[in-house]
């Protein structure tokens, strides 16, 4: 009987083109050849909005500067003097300054708001805050 | 077939050779040029495409104390024309010039013949073009023109302390006043954009690039409060207007801390329409109260009794027996009446500013003790105020060759000596202070390159005792009183003052028939919180310190009081019954 003895060969060579090898080459040299140039593009659109910017800054800081400028020149005293003297005021004749015999506010606690610290006439206030200010302050609303 | 075979390898050879020794040249340029002068071509190309700008530092603010400013800068542009465009291309020129001319205000045929004969390669337009214009112009890019950012000074509050403030020239740089005093504090440092551009001038993105930025110029912060200014330089205006006078000066300050609340003189200039061609603007410019020497006339008389009354030679009630007539060296000193008063106290030598009895008080303080008190009060030497141009003042004392024993009489009443507005106030503040003597100042805080500096009040040194300094005080409190229409309407406000009314010498004599008046005071006398000189130069009439000075002061005094919300000496009461 006969043994077949089949020998393990290789599979046979797989043949490229050198046509194909050519394509492929040209095609990676292409897409190569293109990034920097997307690059490039991308830059120099990136650059120019960086100088537009750049130059919209320069115009913001620039009219912040000349906001300032007429901020003082509408507070100036001239300014002022003139828009009151068109909506009628004048020059006090005499100047009094009174010394008022009465104390002010010396209690720790903060003023009411006002409003709710008009005493109403007859109202008793020496023996201390009024039921509706404890109640309030208890809630602590101020 | 041998011979053919050799032909042809002799050729190829030769053909191999020229090829070889031609790439090889090849070969050998590239190297030069590309490595061996590599750096050369490099340098060339940068400096083809490399270009460098300035950008301006925005020169800084002077602030009044309350920070308002009293001068700031604005962006702006400065418009630069090329004559060489112009030239090579005159439609475009033609074009430009008649796009340029609104905003210069000028025909554009002036213009355009204004930049076509200049020698210059780039001509310079117009600086200090208003922001929004620059800009409009530069996109429409007209032909040749080109716009430099750059600023412009401004001032808010208009004109007022003109002479203080001074104002830059066309450089920018300070010229006179606090501009050029601090000018390194204010300019700033420019910065400097190194970039590089195309053929079309056009900034490459990504190109190289460096830039150091600008730093900002820094602020000056002034005693001076812009109302206080603005109340004394009206108050000024109004009286030399009233009388026709020459020109003055009005200062305000603080005697408790030698700030200056207000510094005015006339004549004065516009600095929101500067002409550096005016001849006069230099003058103009100048800071008289700090430069300008005058004689002082009876306000000086406050000097001599202090320094009597410190020495203790006299007291308010000692008596002098005026005839009318001092008899000092070979000279006769009359009253400034030419009256004859009898038997005064030394408050009524004061209130009546005789001439004679204040020779008599100098004659009895002697020479040695006078001069040593006026040099205590500051005449004859710098306030130390800080202002280049202070002037200190002239003086002659005894043993110098011009002295003569009459100057202790004339000087004893404000004449034959030149001081200066501000040493005036400065001595009259003393007194108010107590005796203590204090440095007027005018610069409070500088934020600059060096960081922040403040300037704290100084003592100078005691002038007069402080019971001196009240006794005095009381004995200028009668003298105010009995002002003819000076002072009443400061009500409830105690005022110490003095007149003076001093002749201008004129070649030796005091003949001219030209004055000086001036008043000089404190108030409230109880606590007082300003000290106020006002000085009129030639006003025309029959005029006093007393009528023309004195109720200058009283105004302002008004004014200033309320403002500074002074409490008065004799407060109104107000109860509840």
């Amino acid at each position: 009987m006969a043994t077949l003895h089949r020998s393990h060969a290789s599979a046979p060579p797989v043949r490229v083109s050198a046509g194909a090898v050519l394509a492929l080459a040209l095609l990676v040299l292409a897409l190569t050849g293109l990034l920097p140039l997307l690059q490039t593009t991308q830059t120099t659109s990136t650059g120019f909005t960086v100088s537009q910017l750049e130059a919209r800054r320069d115009e913001l800081l620039a009219t912040v500067q000349r906001l300032e400028v007429e901020i003082a020149s509408l507070t100036s005293l001239d300014r002022v003097e003139r828009e009151a003297q068109a909506v009628g005021f004048v020059e006090p004749a005499e100047t009094v300054l009174l010394e008022v015999d009465q104390p002010g506010s010396t209690t720790g606690a903060a003023p009411p708001a006002a409003g709710r610290s008009l005493s109403i006439a007859g109202e008793e206030t020496e023996s201390g805050p009024a039921w509706w200010q404890r109640l309030l302050a208890f809630f602590d609303v101020r | 077939m041998s011979g053919q075979a050799g032909r042809l390898t002799w050729r190829l050879a030769l053909l191999g050779l020229v090829l070889l020794l031609g790439t090889g040249g090849l070969v050998f340029r590239l190297v030069q040029l590309q490595i061996l002068e590599h750096p050369e071509y490099q340098l060339q190309a940068h400096r083809e495409h490399q270009r460098q700008r300035q950008i301006y530092a925005p020169r800084g603010d002077i602030v009044d104390r309350n920070g308002l400013p009293l001068a700031t800068s604005i962006p702006a542009y400065d418009l630069y024309a090329s004559r060489v465009d112009w030239q090579e291309k005159p439609g475009m020129a033609m074009e430009a010039a008649e796009g340029l001319a609104p905003v210069l205000q000028e025909p554009s045929a002036g213009i355009l013949r204004a930049v076509l004969n200049a020698e210059a390669a780039e001509v310079l337009l117009a600086q200090g073009i208003p922001y929004e214009v620059g800009r409009s112009l530069q996109r429409k890019e007209l032909t040749g023109v080109r716009l430099v950012q750059s600023s412009r000074r401004v001032y808010p509050e208009g004109s007022i302390a003109a002479p203080l403030l001074g104002f830059v020239g066309y450089d920018r740089v300070g010229l006179t006043g606090i501009e050029a005093d601090f000018d390194q504090v204010l300019a700033g440092t420019p910065g400097l954009a190194l970039y590089e551009e195309d053929s079309r001038g056009v900034a490459i993105p990504f190109g190289e690039r460096s830039l150091a930025a600008p730093e900002p110029g820094g602020r000056v912060t002034l005693t001076i409060d812009r109302y206080i200014q603005r109340q004394a330089e009206q108050e000024l205006d109004r009286a030399i207007q009233q009388y026709d006078a020459k020109g003055g000066a009005v200062i305000v300050m603080d005697p408790r801390t030698g700030e200056i609340l207000a510094l005015a003189s006339r004549p004065t200039f516009d600095l929101t329409r500067l002409d550096f061609n005016d001849a006069a603007l230099g003058e103009l410019a100048r800071l008289r109260p700090v430069t300008d020497l005058y004689e002082p006339g009876s306000v000086f008389k406050l000097v001599t009794v202090a320094a009597a009354l410190d020495a203790g030679v006299i007291t308010p009630s000692t008596t002098y027996d005026d005839t009318g007539a001092y008899r000092a060296s070979d000279y006769t000193i009359y009253n400034w009446d030419r009256s004859v008063n009898g038997l005064q106290t030394v408050t009524q030598v004061l209130t009546k500013s005789l001439n004679t009895g204040a020779a008599w008080i100098s004659q009895r303080l002697g020479a040695q003790s006078f001069y040593e008190y006026v040099a205590r009060f500051g005449f004859g030497s710098l306030t130390g105020m800080g202002l280049p141009g202070e002037a200190p003042g002239q003086l002659r004392r005894p043993g110098e060759p011009e002295w003569s024993p009459v100057d202790l009489a004339t000087n004893s009443f404000g004449q034959g000596l030149g001081v200066t507005p501000l040493q005036v106030i400065a001595a009259v503040a003393a007194v108010a202070n107590g005796g203590q003597l204090m440095r007027p100042y005018i610069v409070s805080e500088i934020d600059g390159p060096d960081g922040h500096q403040a300037f704290a009040p100084t003592p100078v040194r005691r002038v007069i005792s402080r019971q001196t300094a009240e006794t005095l005080t009381q004995m200028m409190v009668e003298v105010a009183g009995a002002l003819p229409a000076g002072t009443d309407g400061l009500g409830r406000y105690q005022v110490a003052g003095k007149t003076g009314t001093a002749t201008i010498p004129e070649g030796g004599s005091y003949e001219s028939g030209r004055i000086i008046v001036s008043f000089a005071g404190f108030v409230p006398v109880g606590h007082p919180r300003i000290v106020i000189l006002v000085k009129i130069d030639e006003p025309v009439g029959q005029v006093w310190g007393s009528t023309v000075a004195a109720p200058v002061f009283q105004r302002l005094a008004v004014k200033v009081l309320a403002y500074l919300n002074v409490p008065p000496d004799l407060p109104a009461q107000v109860r509840r019954d």
